[in-house]
C-alpha cells in the first residue's frame, strides 16, 4: 500500500531523514514511475489530437453552415455518427477508445436532433428532442458500459424531465419537481447496483451527490409551502437519509457520511428560518450549524478509528 | 492496519539502507492512529468550510438585524475580538473538528474589521493592506491547515485590491509568472522545505494549495481582463517567464525518472515541451494552467491535476473564441495543431512497441 503525503510529513516530523531520504521517499511512494509517464503522454497526445481536429471540423462547418443544403448538414452529422460506431467495433482498437468514440457517437446524436430542428423549425417542444435523444442512447449505454456515457444519459433523463415539467405540464410546484428529481436518481442508483454494473466508487460518489441534492433542496423548499407533496418528499428524505447513512458504513467511506451532515445542515437551517427570521433563530442557527460540524466530524473521526481497529 | 505496516516497513527499509536513521516508532505509531485517512482528511476540510461559511452567514445576518452594522466602532471591535479568538483556538487546538469554528470565527473577523475600517473612511487600499498584514500574520502565527489557505487567499485578493486601486494592473501577468515559478521551486524542492523541519516545512500543504488555488483563480481573472490592460511585450514576457517554469519542470521530472536518457535527449524533449506552448505566446493562461496540470500528475495531487484538466480545457476554448479570425482560419489553425498532436502520438506509440518488441 502506497503512502499518502500525510504519511511522509508523520515520518519526516518523528525521524532525522535527510532531504535525500525524504525525496526518495516521495520518488517511490508518491510521484508517477516511467510506464505512468508514458501512459500519461500518450493518452495526452491522443485526446489533444482528436478534441483539435473535432473542434477544427465543427468550426469548419460553422463557417459553411449557412451556404450548405440541408442534406449536406445532416449528412455530416450522420456520417460522423456511423464513421465513429463503425471505428469502434474494430477489434484492434483500444477499449478506451472504443468506449470515447462511442459518446461521441451518442453527443452527435443530439447534435443531429437540433440541426434537424433547426432545419425543419418543426415546432416540437425542446423536451421531444432530449427525450428522442435518451432514448436513442439507451443500447449504446448498456452496450458500452463507459461510466462517463452513462454520466451523460442520466443528465439527459434529469434534463428531458425537467424541461417537460417547464413546458408541458401545468404546475408551479417546486416541491412536486423535485421530488420526481429524486425518484429518478433512486432508480439509477438501484439499477445501477442491482445489474451489478462495475461501476468505480466515484461514479457512485456522484449519482448520490445529485441525489442528495435534489431532495435536500425539495425538503428545503417544503417548509412553509403549500405543496401537496410535503408528506412525499419527507418520507423521501428520511428513507434516503436511513440507506445513504447505511451505504456509507458498509462501504466505511466518510464521504456519504459527510454529505448527509451538510445535507442535515441545510434542511434544518431552512427548517427554522422557515419558523421565524428574527435574532434568536438566526443565533439558534450559527449555534446548531456549528455544533453539527463539530459533532459530526468528531463522530465520524471515533467512526473511522473504530473500523481502522 | 495496512497504513501503519507500510509506513513501519518503509521505515525498516530506509534504516537498512542507512543505519544513522533514527526514527521513533511510538510516536509515529500513536500518530498514525490519532490521525484519520487522507481522503477523509479532505471531506472534513469540506465540511468545515461548509459549516463555517453556513455560520457565518448565519451570524452576519445577526449583526445586520440587530443593527450593529450601523456602527464602524462595534465592528472593528467584535472583529478584533473575533480575529485573537481564531487565532488562539488555531494555535491552542489540533482538532480537526473545532475547525468550522476557527473558520468561521476568521471569516467573521475579517469581514468585520474590513466594514467597520469603511465606517471610518478608510479607503480600500489601507483596508486592504491591513488585511493583508492580519492575513500574513495569521499565516506565521497558527499551523492549522484552513486558516493557513484562507489567509493565502486572502492576502492575494487583497493585493489584487491595492494593483488595481494604485491603476498598476500591468504588473498582474508578471506576478501570476513569478507565483508559477515559486510554486513550481517549492514543489520541486518539497524534500528539501520538509527535511528544514522548520514553520515553512510544517505549512508546506496548506501554503502549496493556497498558492495553486490563486493562481488558479489569476489564470481566469487575467483571461476575462483580456487586453485590456497591458501591451502585448509584457504578456509575451510573462508567458516566456511560466514557459521557463514548465521546462525547468519537465527537466527536473525527467531527469529523476529516466535517468538512463541522455543529456541531449533530455534536452531535446525539455525544448519540445517548451517550444510546444510557444504559440500562446499571448496568451498566458494556457501554460499557466497546463504547468498546473502537470503538478498535480508529477506529485500526485489528484484535485490539481483535475483543476488543470478543467483550466486548460476552459482557457484553450477562450483562447481560440477570442481569436480575431474568421471561422475558417480558426478551423485550419485547430485541425493543423490536432494532426500535429496526433502524428506525434503515433510516432511515440510507434517506438515504444518497437522497444518493447
Amino acid at each position: 500500500m502506497k503512502l499518502s503525503r500525510q504519511d511522509i510529513n508523520i515520518i519526516v516530523k518523528n525521524s532525522n531523514l535527510n532531504s535525500q531520504q525524504i525525496q526518495d521517499l516521495i520518488n517511490d511512494e508518491i510521484k508517477p514511475d516511467q510506464n505512468s509517464w508514458k501512459v500519461f503522454i500518450s493518452r495526452a497526445l491522443l485526446l489533444l489530437g482528436l478534441a483539435f481536429v473535432v473542434a477544427g471540423i465543427f468550426f469548419f462547418f460553422a463557417y459553411n453552415w449557412d451556404g450548405l443544403h440541408k442534406f449536406v448538414k445532416l449528412g455530416i452529422i450522420a456520417s460522423l455518427i456511423v464513421a465513429s460506431t463503425l471505428f469502434s467495433i474494430r477489434s484492434n482498437v483500444n477499449d478506451l477508445v472504443k468506449k470515447i468514440l462511442v459518446s461521441f457517437a451518442a453527443l452527435m446524436v443530439g447534435a443531429f436532433f437540433a440541426v434537424f430542428g433547426q432545419i425543419y423549425q418543426t415546432g416540437a417542444s425542446a423536451y421531444q428532442l432530449f427525450l428522442a435523444w435518451t432514448i436513442l442512447i439507451v443500447i449504446w449505454c448498456f452496450a458500452v458500459d463507459f461510466e462517463i456515457l452513462w454520466l451523460i444519459f442520466v443528465a439527459l433523463v434529469h434534463l428531458t424531465f425537467g424541461l417537460y415539467y417547464e413546458q408541458a405540464v401545468d404546475k408551479n410546484d417546486p416541491v412536486l419537481f423535485f421530488c420526481i428529481h429524486t425518484i429518478i436518481s433512486s432508480v439509477f442508483i438501484i439499477v445501477f447496483y442491482k445489474y451489478k454494473f462495475s461501476k468505480p466508487e466515484w461514479f457512485f460518489k456522484i449519482l448520490f451527490f445529485v441525489l442528495l441534492g435534489f431532495v435536500s433542496v425539495g425538503a428545503a423548499l417544503s417548509f412553509g409551502s403549500n405543496s401537496k407533496f410535503i408528506i412525499p418528499i419527507s418520507l423521501e428524505y428520511f428513507i434516503i437519509f436511513y440507506f445513504v447513512g447505511r451505504h456509507g458504513i458498509v462501504k466505511k467511506d466518510i464521504y456519504y457520511l459527510a454529505l448527509l451532515l451538510i445535507s442535515v445542515q441545510i434542511v434544518v437551517s431552512s427548517f427554522l428560518l422557515n419558523i421565524s427570521t428574527d435574532v434568536g433563530m438566526f443565533f439558534a442557527i450559527c449555534i446548531f450549524v456549528l455544533a453539527a460540524s463539530i459533532g459530526g466530524i468528531y463522530s465520524m473521526k471515533k467512526l473511522i478509528k473504530s473500523w481502522n481497529e | 492496519m495496512n497504513n501503519l505496516n507500510s509506513i513501519l516497513f518503509v521505515l525498516t527499509e530506509v534504516k537498512n539502507r542507512n543505519s544513522a536513521t533514527q526514527y521513533d516508532e511510538n510516536e509515529i505509531i500513536a500518530q498514525v492512529q490519532s490521525h484519520v485517512t487522507h481522503k477523509s482528511t479532505t471531506v472534513f476540510k469540506i465540511v468545515s468550510i461548509v459549516g463555517g461559511l453556513l455560520s457565518v452567514a448565519a451570524f452576519l445576518s445577526i449583526l445586520f438585524i440587530s443593527n450593529i452594522f450601523n456602527s464602524g466602532f462595534s465592528m472593528l471591535t467584535l472583529g478584533v475580538l473575533l480575529y485573537f479568538s481564531s487565532i488562539y483556538l488555531g494555535i491552542k487546538s489540533s482538532q480537526l473538528y473545532l475547525d468550522s469554528l476557527s473558520f468561521g470565527l476568521y471569516m467573521s473577523s475579517i469581514f468585520l474589521i474590513a466594514i467597520g475600517l469603511k465606517e471610518f473612511d478608510l479607503k480600500e487600499i489601507q483596508i486592504s493592506v491591513i488585511i493583508s498584514i492580519l492575513s500574513l500574520t495569521t499565516i506565521s502565527i497558527v499551523k492549522d491547515y484552513i486558516l493557513i489557505y484562507i489567509s493565502i487567499l486572502i492576502f492575494f485578493i487583497s493585493l489584487t485590491i491595492i494593483i488595481f486601486e494604485s491603476e498598476i494592473e500591468n504588473i498582474l501577468q508578471p506576478a501570476l509568472a513569478i507565483l508559477v515559478w515559486i510554486i513550481v521551486l517549492l514543489m520541486s524542492n518539497e524534500s528539501k522545505v520538509l527535511a528544514r523541519r522548520n514553520g515553512l516545512s510544517l505549512r508546506f500543504g496548506p501554503i502549496v494549495s493556497g498558492l495553486t488555488t490563486v493562481v488558479s483563480m489569476g489564470i481566469i481573472f487575467v483571461l476575462r481582463l483580456g487586453t485590456r490592460t497591458e501591451p502585448d511585450t509584457l504578456i509575451a514576457f510573462s508567458t516566456i517567464v511560466i514557459i521557463a517554469a514548465f521546462s525547468y519542470l519537465i527537466f527536473t521530472e525527467l531527469e529523476q525518472r529516466f535517468d538512463k536518457l541522455d543529456k541531449n535527449r533530455l534536452i531535446m524533449y525539455t525544448v519540445i515541451g517548451g517550444l510546444a506552448l510557444v504559440p500562446s505566446i499571448f496568451c498566458l493562461s494556457i501554460p499557466a494552467s497546463i504547468v498546473i496540470l502537470f503538478l498535480g500528475f508529477i506529485f500526485g495531487h489528484r484535485m490539481f491535476f483535475l483543476l488543470g484538466i478543467l483550466l486548460t480545457i476552459y482557457c484553450i476554448g477562450q483562447y481560440y473564441y477570442n481569436l480575431e479570425f474568421t471561422l475558417l482560419t480558426k478551423s485550419i489553425l485547430m485541425f493543423i495543431t490536432g494532426l500535429l498532436f496526433l502524428i506525434i502520438y503515433f510516432v511515440v506509440n510507434y517506438q515504444r512497441n518497437e522497444s518493447t518488441s
